[in-house]
This record gives structure tokens, C-alpha cells and sequence, in this order.
């Protein structure tokens, strides 16, 4: 979460996708975003959860972000296959 | 499809514990600085390796400060940081002020720059036709902002003296009727 907090934070100052630079943040396939938990997982300690990924689509030109599913590294080639499916349904043709 | 406004929003609305969703709200309040070590470093253009090279330390160390909450930064990572971004860095303590006393600070930092600024012709008179020509622009500029904010305040002024047309022609009429009277 602080991860995604983080780019929300940048997003909202202005900054471009494609100009925003974090280790933790990984290009998938038509767009897609994940964001991995690389850093400080004080929050993970907290709240038990494992270490995942996160994956987002964000819709710069409507100011969007879309949280499409969470998993893990063993599981990110379904995961992906997931979001896909999802941008189709919501009609996000191009990445 | 669930819509939340921000993250927080999001945690907010979650289905997790009161409990675990009051500790990450914290935590993620408490990571101020490093959110904004991230942001400037993203304005400047700058990869965590970039970065981390300026400093001298490993990759890892930046994935860490910048995840980090504020009571694990020291002030001499946010020095380093500044430093590698070539930036100032100052601590600030500052009261609340009021709007007066905002503009008598903000009036004395313009004189201690226009100072600083004179000092540099003193340095190198090559300057003088550049800064005279700077200070005249924003002379200008200056007494254009105080006549249009001047201008603004005699309106509401006006706005607020003058009472309604219709009042106006009741007191006259009053007025008229008594000098009728009187006369």
C-alpha cells in the first residue's frame, strides 16, 4: 500500500507513467502496472499478508487507476492472463 | 466495480481489521518524508541506482529510505539525499502566522535576495546591466500587482458603502417630503 500510495502521490503532482522511476514498479503486457514490495514491508509485518504483487492500469488521459488483482510471483503468469481479461471487459483495447 | 477517491480511501473501505487498517493508515501518515525523497527524486528525473551512486551507498539503501517511516530517517540521510540531488536543505520551524505577517516575511526575504543580488554586481559588474533591467521588470511588475489588489479593494468598498439603487430614491423622497414640510 505504501508503494501505491507513493505513486499516487506522483501521479497527482503531474508525472507521466512512463517518466516515473521505481525499482518496485514493473511493466507487464498492454499497460499493465505491478508493483512489487521491494523496500520498507513494515505493513506486510503488521498485517500478516504475504508479499505479492500488485497489479494496476492506469488510465492517464480519465485520471484513473485500476486495481485489476493481487498475487504472487509463482502465480503472475494467471495473474496476468486475469488482468487482460479484464481490460477487455472494460474496453481498454491499447497499453 | 468499487470506486475510492485515493489509497486511503481504499483502506478505509476495506474488509480488513479496525485494527490492521488503523496500523497501515499510520504507518502510511508516518512515511511523509520518504514520499517526498521519491517525489523529488522522480521530479529530477532520477533511478533509485542513479541516485544511490550519487550517494555511495547500495540500491537497496534508497528502496529502504524511501519505504521508510519518518521516525527512521535521520537527518543526515535527508542532507545526503539533498546533496545528491543537488538541492538545498534546511530545517524549518515555523509558527502559524497570519496573512500580515506572511507578507512582512515574504517583503524581507525579497530584500535579503535584492541585497544578495547587488552583492553579485559588486562581484562582477559585467552584471549590473542584467539585474538593473531585472529589478525594473519586477518594479513594474510590483506596482501593477498593488494598483490591481488596490483597485479590487475600492470595489468592494464601493460594493459595500453604496447602498441599493431603490434605497437611494425612498431617502430622497423622504428627504424632499420634509424640505416640502419645512418650506
Amino acid at each position: 500500500m505504501a508503494n501505491l500510495k507513493s505513486l499516487e502521490n506522483i501521479l497527482n503532482y503531474g508525472k507521466r507513467i512512463n517518466e516515473i522511476k521505481f525499482g518496485w514498479l514493473h511493466k507487464e503486457t498492454r499497460g499493465i502496472l505491478a508493483i512489487t514490495e521491494k523496500g520498507g514491508h513494515q505493513e506486510i509485518k503488521l498485517s500478516k499478508i504475504k508479499a505479492g504483487r500488485l497489479y494496476i492500469y492506469p488510465d492517464e488521459e480519465k485520471k484513473i487507476l485500476y486495481l485489476l488483482t493481487i498475487g504472487d510471483k509463482n502465480s503472475q503468469e494467471n495473474d496476468i492472463k486475469e488482468c487482460v481479461s479484464l481490460l477487455n471487459k472494460l474496453g481498454k483495447k491499447n497499453g | 466495480m468499487a470506486e475510492y477517491k485515493n489509497v486511503i480511501d481504499l483502506i478505509q473501505k476495506s474488509d480488513l481489521d479496525r485494527n490492521i487498517k488503523k496500523d497501515i493508515l499510520t504507518e502510511l501518515n508516518n512515511r511523509k518524508s520518504a514520499e517526498f525523497l521519491s517525489l523529488v527524486r522522480n521530479y529530477e528525473n532520477l533511478s533509485e541506482e542513479e541516485i544511490a551512486k550519487r550517494m555511495g551507498v547500495s540500491v537497496d539503501y534508497i528502496f529502504k529510505l524511501e519505504t521508510s517511516t519518518d521516525d527512521k530517517i535521520t537527518i543526515q540521510d535527508l542532507k545526503n539525499y539533498a546533496k545528491a540531488l543537488k538541492a538545498n536543505f534546511s530545517i524549518q520551524f515555523s509558527k502559524k502566522v497570519n496573512l500580515v505577517e506572511q507578507f512582512i516575511y515574504h517583503k524581507n526575504q525579497i530584500e535579503k535576495i535584492s541585497k544578495e543580488m547587488v552583492k553579485l554586481v559588486q562581484n562582477d559588474p559585467t552584471l549590473d546591466n542584467h539585474i538593473s533591467q531585472f529589478f525594473h521588470k519586477q518594479i513594474d511588475k510590483m506596482f501593477e500587482m498593488f494598483s490591481k489588489v488596490t483597485k479590487e479593494l475600492e470595489h468592494i468598498k464601493i460594493q459595500k458603502v453604496t447602498p441599493p439603487k431603490e434605497t437611494l430614491q425612498y431617502d430622497y423622497s423622504i428627504e424632499k417630503e420634509e424640505t416640502t414640510e419645512k418650506s
